[in-house]
């Protein structure tokens, strides 16, 4: 996306018109996310006291899964070659861990030595193992 | 992957962030670039190459020493 303006700035005034519009994205997103948050748990405090529809409920979360994914596919458009990279190594070191970790919970539960699993626990450890790799590629570890 | 984009980014006084600005890229691409840390993809190789005005094999060596 090179404009007028791009073509006559530097090479380091462009990068920082580009880095400054990111980051610009990633805070409204991070608002955008916030706000939807505390809407849907005062919405679904409302809904589990009965005072509204479950067709508002969904619609809200609807809307939570379509901006989310518009906010995913705008970010991988404006990332370069290298983030897209550290995403892909995050995403694939994670879903590996969760392949490892719930069967060898659920084995370990079966053989009578661990309690039953904790299905948000490994959803948290994997987030958790997904930031984690992705944090440390972008120090430089790669 | 051997590269020569740190020589000749240095040969026009050009800054990572410039380079990087110049490639539509992150400076942490180019740091990880010139480095050895991550192979360009075939469409950035290009732009490298245009850029300075060379072949692909000018910049990048992918035969190991």
């Amino acid at each position: 996306m090179t404009d007028m303006t791009d073509s006559v700035n530097s090479g380091e005034t462009r990068m920082k018109i580009r880095r400054n519009r990111f980051y610009r994205f990633v805070a409204l997103g991070m608002g955008a996310s916030a706000i939807l948050g505390i809407a849907l748990g005062y919405t679904s405090d409302m809904f589990t006291d009965g005072r509204l529809p479950a067709w508002l409920l969904f619609a809200l979360l609807a809307l939570a899964l379509v901006g989310c994914t518009w906010f995913c596919w705008s970010y991988f458009h404006r990332v370069d070659e290298l983030d897209v990279m550290d995403n892909l190594w995050a995403a694939l070191i994670s879903i590996y861990f969760y392949m490892a970790a719930a069967p060898i919970w659920w084995l370990l539960h079966d053989v009578g030595v661990a309690p039953e699993v904790n299905h948000f626990a490994v959803y948290l450890a994997t987030l958790g193992v997904n930031i984690a790799t992705y944090s440390l590629r972008k120090l430089g570890l790669r | 992957m051997n590269n020569r984009l740190k020589v000749l980014r240095a040969e026009r006084n050009w800054s990572q962030a410039e380079l990087a600005g110049r490639l539509d890229v992150s400076r942490q691409a180019v740091n990880a670039i010139e480095t050895g840390k991550h192979d360009p993809s075939l469409p950035l190789a290009f732009r490298i190459s245009r850029l300075f005005e060379m072949p692909i094999e000018e910049i990048f060596d992918d035969r190991h020493d």
